[in-house]
């Protein structure tokens, strides 16, 4: 043992994990936090009708205080506001959670929802009901969670099956071709319904106006699934990162682990493209922007964090969405790559 | 009874047999290492019985007990397995990187104690990382890496510890930092299998040899009496002699211009 | 909008001595057939039935879109050509045709330039975006087509028709017109042919004082309205132009009145979310007078 004589401070404790890096990343769970919350008051308190402010806190806490504010204020706020906040933080914190799935068990730092075809089926899903079959509008969000979940179960199916089955770079090529199956189909009826597009543009812009509480208490049990799912797979994961052998090695199946977070990621983003459309951005720049805040690709940081930055980030876009141009509002996913993608290229310049 | 007894392994990958009957056993406290030219299939051996590949043919048993019966996550309890090119994840730094190597013995969702951060600071102990607990994976040197490797395998705390070519990378520094490593986890009480193609290197630490051969294990035994010129002539196809000391100096001696010539009195 | 008498009657010379000067810069190949188009191509329902009423039977005109409004009886037996986005008319099947003109619309803008390099005359812009526009667009069509005086006749006959199915409204309720489908609210806005017709209809248009997001032209007209604005302006009367065929209309009706973020204005208390079978409100159609009758009988019950 000569060379950890020489290396090997005497007496180096044999206790806690160093606090310096610990301490970095509870300021970023605190500063995000605290972001979160101010982003939901905002959401709640800000819309495209002025509501006082003493009328959002009556409808919220009238059961509390005995005070009943105007029926109409009551209303805006407790079906309206409160349900397209809440989707807000779900629909954030899922597509944050599942890029972290796939970006951790793919290994790639490219993988998004796109990568295993979601993002495709769930858009063809929709633009089957707003395009092929109005009458069945009711059905639309459904159908976007169905062809979501259709597209990664063929991709599944495709790279799961005969040789070198699991593979990360057939999967990724599976879900690409997969894809863009789906892709060719939206073109298609885009092109051959062209009078019916408007719609469809606002559901591919991503939006988060909602029906009230009707479709997130549908998807809501879904997401919650794919919430658990991630949960336990954080540190499966973990073991992924040090590679397909060792996480073997260390009694967890690499194929298993991929299937079980592809099928997370594939729950999360459907669910999340049944309730507010597409919104892709999300789902490959949080994962990233939390490693780079945290200073670590350790999955027990980086899944829950996103979840946590995801929503902070839809909820900010969104509160600016319906309000610079209220009464009109604007699509959601473009404020949030206003907001998002300058803070994460100068983390990116600061970090490479 | 041996804690690790593989019998006439046997591996199909695609249509190619690799393995066609090789046999390994281990005892606590011993150094085996499993020798053999490019290609021979020590690695597979290694890979097989550490349950990492599916055999087609003859056993592999842990404790007396068929490996088809272990668990995946008990078989982690029983051996730790230490991959000649893991993967050098971004973001990591090494304290983490040990403490995934407590996994086995964490039930999934439960949190880790105590206990487990206790074992991952002896592991890191032994294997001489402390030093570097909060550097990134990406920032270390090779021999560091491997080291690391080392400490994941040791904070799993089995009884049998098997590493893939661990040196094969290494610079002579670190390779002989490496073997007093191993040397020292087999002396501690630790069964030591260690697939290595450095054969002074393998004289030097193992206990026992099992040479590999297209597939087959050919010999077994003390380093002394297997690495004979004849053998090495046999399997490597080199005019060579491997020179031991009584102070634990080992040199191979091999005339490296005459292959073609023993090569030919081999055929011959 | 409207032109005061004088200027109308100076229009159709003045339109002539345009046109005369195209035929100058043009030069001599053109001249052959720019005076008057004999072979001409509507592809928007306004267009293909205002040439209709001029007596001018047009070579093809656009087959209409599943709920789009139909076209003249007089057009029977006319070719009919699909229309693809963005462009309209497919290319080949058009120069088959050998049209010397086309009258398109800013909807198929894009399509323009391409038929002009075939050698076709394209006018897009003589489909009303505005009430106000009809007559000027009848006198245009007509003067191109070379039936200046019928044109004259027919826009007169025309304005005097909606002007009087103006008349008499008793009442001025609140009304949302919105387009689309799904939980976005596509609202009309004022400066739209919907807008101008609610308006005409008496209808007092909610979204009057909203200033649309791009500033001018067709995107103008269309903005995607907040939910709870439409909670606070609480109308009462909603129209929803959904598109989709006729017969998928009762399913999406259903869906509207059922529609829970509108569930506390009057417009759904009382039963007035109206989904029409056709797009009559979106795209200028022939018979303004008779749209803006049945609007009133309809959906404002004035």
């Amino acid at each position: 043992m000569s060379f950890a004589a020489t290396e090997r401070p005497v007496g180096a404790g044999l206790h806690a994990p160093a606090p310096r890096v610990s301490a970095r990343r509870i300021a970023v769970v605190a500063v995000l936090s605290i972001a979160l919350l101010a982003a939901v008051a905002a959401s709640l308190a800000l819309g495209s009708v002025k509501v006082p402010l003493n009328s959002v806190l009556d409808s919220l806490c009238g059961w509390l205080t005995g005070h009943h504010p105007p029926p109409i204020d009551r209303e805006i706020i407790l079906q309206l506001r409160l349900p397209r906040t809440l989707t807000a933080l779900v629909v954030g914190a899922a597509l944050g959670v599942a890029g972290a799935l796939l970006q951790g068990s793919l290994g790639n730092p490219l993988a998004s929802p796109d990568v295993i075809g979601v993002t495709g089926g769930a858009a063809f899903g929709a633009m089957v009901v707003i395009l092929l079959s109005p009458a069945s509008v009711a059905l639309l969000p459904l159908s976007a969670l169905a062809f979501g979940l259709l597209a990664a179960a063929l991709v599944a199916m495709l790279s799961w099956t005969g040789r070198n089955a699991g593979g990360v770079g057939r999967l990724i090529l599976s879900g690409i071709a997969v894809g863009s199956i789906f892709t060719a189909g939206t073109s298609m009826l885009m092109a051959v319904y062209p009078s019916r597009a408007p719609s469809a543009v606002m559901w591919l812009a991503g939006s988060l106006q909602t029906e009230g509480w009707g479709t997130i208490r549908n998807v809501a049990p879904y997401l919650g699934g794919g919430f658990l799912l991630a949960i336990g797979l954080m540190r499966p994961l973990n073991r992924l990162a040090l590679g397909d052998e060792v996480a073997a090695s260390l009694g967890t199946s690499p194929r298993v682990v991929r299937l079980a977070a592809i099928g997370a990621a594939a729950i999360l983003a459907s669910g999340s493209a049944a309730l507010a459309g597409l919104l892709g951005f999300l789902g490959i720049v949080v994962p990233h922007t939390v490693r780079l805040l945290g200073g670590t690709s350790n999955n027990t940081f980086v899944v829950p964090v996103s979840a946590l930055a995801g929503a902070t980030l839809l909820t900010i876009g969104d509160v600016v969405a319906r309000t610079v141009k209220a009464p009109l509002e604007l699509p959601v996913g473009p404020m949030m790559v206003a907001i998002g993608v300058p803070l994460f290229l100068w983390l990116l310049r600061k970090a490479v | 009874m041996a804690v690790l007894e593989v019998v006439g392994a046997q591996v199909r990958i695609g249509d190619k047999q690799i393995l066609h009957g090789a046999d390994l056993s281990v005892d606590p406290g011993r150094l085996v290492a499993v020798v053999g030219p490019n290609g021979a299939g020590k690695s597979t051996l290694a890979r097989a019985a550490a349950g990492l590949q599916r055999l087609s043919g003859g056993s592999v048993r842990w404790n007396g007990e068929d490996l088809g019966r272990i668990r995946a996550r008990r078989l982690a309890m029983m051996r730790a397995y230490i991959p000649q090119r893991p993967r050098v994840p971004e973001g990591i730094v090494v304290r983490e990187a040990v403490l995934i190597g407590r996994s086995p013995h964490l039930r999934p969702l439960e949190r880790l104690g105590l206990g487990d951060r206790r074992a991952a600071e002896q592991a890191m102990e032994r294997a001489g990382v402390l030093a570097f607990a909060d550097r990134e994976l990406v920032t270390l040197s090779g021999g560091e890496l491997q080291r690391v490797q080392i400490a994941i395998g040791l904070a799993q705390e089995a009884p049998v510890l098997m590493a893939d070519e661990p040196t094969s990378a290494l610079d002579l520094g670190a390779t002989s930092a490496m073997a007093t490593l191993l040397r020292g986890l087999a002396d501690d009480g630790l069964a030591v299998v260690l697939v290595v193609h450095d054969l002074a290197l393998a004289a030097a630490v193992a206990d026992e040899v099992v040479v590999i051969s297209e597939g087959r294990s050919v010999a077994c035994g003390p380093p002394a009496e297997v690495l004979v010129p004849a053998m090495l002539e046999e399997v490597w196809h080199v005019a060579a002699e491997l020179e031991t000391d009584g102070l634990g100096r080992t040199a191979l001696h091999v005339r490296w211009l005459d292959a073609m010539a023993a090569r030919s009195g081999v055929d011959g | 909008m409207l032109l005061p008498p004088l200027a109308r009657r100076l229009l159709a010379p003045l339109l002539l001595a345009v046109a005369l000067a195209a035929i100058a810069i043009a030069g001599a190949p053109g001249a052959a057939h720019a005076a008057t188009p004999e072979r001409v191509v509507a592809i928007t329902p306004f267009t293909a039935n205002i040439l209709a009423q001029l007596g001018v039977r047009p070579v093809a005109v656009a087959s209409p879109a599943a709920g789009e409004q139909g076209l003249s009886s007089a057009l029977n037996g006319v070719a009919r050509l699909k229309l693809s986005h963005p462009n309209g008319p497919n290319l080949e099947q058009l120069v088959a045709l050998r049209p010397d003109a086309l009258f398109s619309s800013p909807t198929w803008r894009a399509g323009t330039p391409r038929i002009q390099r075939l050698g076709i005359k394209v006018y897009d812009s003589l489909d009303p975006q505005r009430l106000g526009t009809v007559p000027i667009a009848i006198t245009k069509i007509a003067s191109i087509v070379g039936k200046g005086p019928q044109g004259t006749a027919l826009a007169t006959r025309v304005q005097a028709g909606y002007r009087g199915a103006q008349k008499d409204i008793t009442r001025h309720p609140r009304v949302l017109l919105a387009m689309g489908l799904a939980q976005y609210t596509l609202a009309i806005l004022r400066n739209s042919w919907g807008g101008d017709i609610i308006t005409a209809a008496g209808g007092n248009l909610v979204t009057k004082e909203i200033k649309p997001i791009a500033g001018s032209g067709q995107d103008a007209v269309v903005g995607n309205l907040s939910n709870e604005a439409v909670v606070r302006m609480n109308p009462d009367v909603i129209i929803v132009v959904p598109h989709g065929s006729p017969s998928d209309v009762p399913t999406i009706a259903k869906y509207y009145r059922k529609f829970a973020p509108w569930r506390t204005t009057k417009a759904a208390r009382t039963g007035q979310i109206y989904v029409p079978t056709d797009d009559l409100l979106l795209q200028a159609t022939s018979d303004p007078a008779a749209l803006i009758r049945k609007v009133r009988s309809q959906y404002l019950h004035n």
